[in-house]
């Protein structure tokens, strides 16, 4: 690695994958899900942190835990369902029987094992949970920074998610779509605050988006209008991408301003939902702080190294790394408590169409993950360069790094600059 | 036993449509308010306000059709081949104004450059008779991988 330039092994060798998964998703604090998917003690879902399978559960005094969804005796999977409710884990081997706590309640014959074995071997847990405004994240590391020191500046990226709602809570709603990519992890989270490639990348849904009916006016929108818009506006002319804030944190973190404003994306303030949903904030928040919360404008925000999301649409994505060139990506639609329900609506057709399993915008992000995944398997030329706006990056402090436009390739650096900080920590 | 072959005929032909890539022909078989919707969850009762694989009227029919023809669709190049087979179709209700709800299987085997892959489910359509013949009200797509991840993803209606 060098300032200008990664070696394409970083993407492509699966020795330094193996190496990414004990040092980076081994040591950073990883967000799992959110409390609402889990709303009753029993309530669980599975996911993986890196390479490890885990139960993340509802405990009985309504903290969260997150077991290791290996058996203690031969190494079984205890859960093989993706979410579920249960009074206890039993591995279908030998019928060892776990606690949702993780506690091993019972094994078959116990009289088998010269001392009791029920009260040392417990299903393992990550040691560190913790969630932030109904977000749940766990460390495999029993040591180092606590969430917050971890989220840094970041946080403001999820406060910003979660004030949007009137009742100040989200959840999870409407189901997940979930698709696999043919490329390396890190392809996505650079991908979300590139500001060059939407022109290019989605040259074809920005061209047929400019020759469908013009949206509705306020008031009169149709479910498609939505769609119509985000693909119009990833077609606005390089100045305003240019005039993008572009924002990257000390843990690789980032962020990008918006580049829609609210009369081009959603009608806002004229439309008549809109409006009933800003009276709902300000009746809870007050007028100014209202205006404050909408008026912060955030387009894409990553989380190092395993979520992307954007409050607006109230969409997040989990990254899931499988292989050196394999992903697994799981896209969530937030609701807003207390919101009217056509926000909702608003998040869902946004959802379906940039986010979705049929995406017309998707699919050419994920064609072009792929196709840099073959060329870097090519031994023929090494180096990827990184380069774009470097040398005029600006100090914002606390370790906050800016791109001196909206088209710089900070992210690439700061994502790396992250990169070589797990990968050297002793 | 008229109505059994009508609805069968009509929907080999729509599966061959797709097929010949006859996409504009197929979007027509849908009447003027028709949706196509896919959604991710067998429990969805309706495609308003949820997330959906598909929620498409003919208006975002036409803008996937356009898109997946445009030159610089890149995911598209060369364009994917698909094979359907539709099977075991049963008329579940049939209205005095010849409307009728449809029950089927599908089978689709995809081609994506060398890749080939598998799709099955089942489809729901209700449709509605005109001078012209039948014309879809909507057609629900339930795939039975709906809650697995998609190795890849889907682009052209299934």
């Amino acid at each position: 690695m060098q300032p200008d330039r990664v070696h394409r092994s970083v993407y492509a060798d699966p020795a330094i994958f193996e190496l990414e998964m004990e040092r980076i998703f081994g040591r950073a604090w990883l967000i799992l899900g959110h409390e609402s998917q889990i709303a009753a003690p029993g309530d669980y879902f599975t996911t993986r942190m890196g390479r490890e399978p885990v139960i993340v559960a509802r405990q009985g005094d309504g903290s969260v835990g997150v077991l290791i969804n290996r058996c203690m005796h031969r190494g079984a999977t205890v859960c093989a369902q993706g979410r579920g409710h249960a009074g206890s884990f039993v591995c279908p081997y030998h019928g060892w029987t776990y606690d949702t706590d993780g506690r091993l309640r019972s094994v078959p014959v116990p009289s088998g094992y010269a001392s009791d074995k029920t009260g040392e071997l417990g299903l393992r847990r990550a040691p560190r949970v913790s969630t932030y405004r109904g977000f749940i994240f766990a460390c495999l590391a029993a040591s180092g920074a606590s969430l917050e020191e971890f989220l840094g500046p970041a946080k403001s990226s999820l406060d910003d998610l979660v004030d949007r709602a009137p009742g100040g809570e989200l959840e999870v709603a409407g189901g997940v779509f979930k698709h696999v990519y043919h490329g390396n992890w890190k392809l996505m989270l650079e991908n979300h605050l590139d500001g060059i490639h939407p022109a290019h990348v989605h040259a074809s849904s920005i061209a047929v988006s400019r020759g469908a009916p013009e949206p509705g006016a306020p008031g009169e929108e149709n479910y498609r209008d939505i769609a119509i818009r985000q693909m119009r506006q990833n077609g606005m002319p390089e100045p305003v991408w240019e005039a993008i804030g572009l924002w990257t944190t000390a843990r690789g973190h980032g962020y990008m301003g918006d580049y829609h404003d609210d009369s081009r994306l959603v009608a806002a303030m004229g439309n008549p939902v809109f409006q009933e949903y800003r009276a709902r904030l300000a009746a809870r928040q007050g007028e100014a702080e209202a205006d404050r919360i909408l008026g912060v404008t955030l387009w894409n925000s990553i989380l190092y190294p395993n979520c992307s999301f954007m409050s607006q649409f109230r969409q997040l994505r989990i990254v899931q790394p499988l292989a050196v060139d394999r992903t697994a990506v799981y896209a969530y639609s937030l609701r807003m408590k207390d919101a009217p329900q056509q926000m909702f609506r608003d998040t869902v057709a946004f959802a379906n169409v940039v986010n979705g399993t049929a995406s017309w915008v998707l699919t050419d992000d994920l064609e072009v993950y792929e196709r840099v995944q073959r060329g870097l398997s090519s031994g023929a030329a090494e180096w990827v360069y990184i380069a774009r706006g470097a040398g005029r990056d600006i100090d914002e402090r606390d370790g906050v790094l800016r791109g001196a436009t909206g088209t710089s390739e900070v992210y690439l650096r700061a994502q790396f600059r992250a990169w070589l900080d797990y990968m050297n920590e002793s | 036993m008229k109505t059994q072959h009508a609805v069968e005929q009509f929907l080999y032909r729509q599966a061959e449509l797709l097929d010949s890539k006859q996409w504009q022909a197929w979007i027509d078989l849908f009447a003027a308010d028709g949706i196509y919707w896919m959604p991710p969850e067998p429990s969805h009762k309706t495609w308003e306000g949820m997330p959906a694989i598909f929620a498409e009227d003919r208006n975002l029919m036409d803008v996937r059709m356009k898109r997946v023809l445009h030159p610089d669709a890149w995911s598209q190049r060369p364009l994917w081949e698909t094979n359907h087979v539709v099977s075991n179709v049963i008329v579940e209700k049939e209205l005095r104004n010849g409307d009728v709800e449809v029950r089927s299987r599908f089978h689709m085997m995809e081609l994506r450059r060398d890749d080939v892959r598998h799709f099955a489910g089942s489809y729901r359509h209700h449709l509605k008779k005109t001078r012209d013949g039948y014309r879809i009200k909507l057609q629900r797509v339930d795939m039975t991988n709906a809650q697995a991840a998609y190795d890849y993803v889907l682009q052209v209606w299934v």
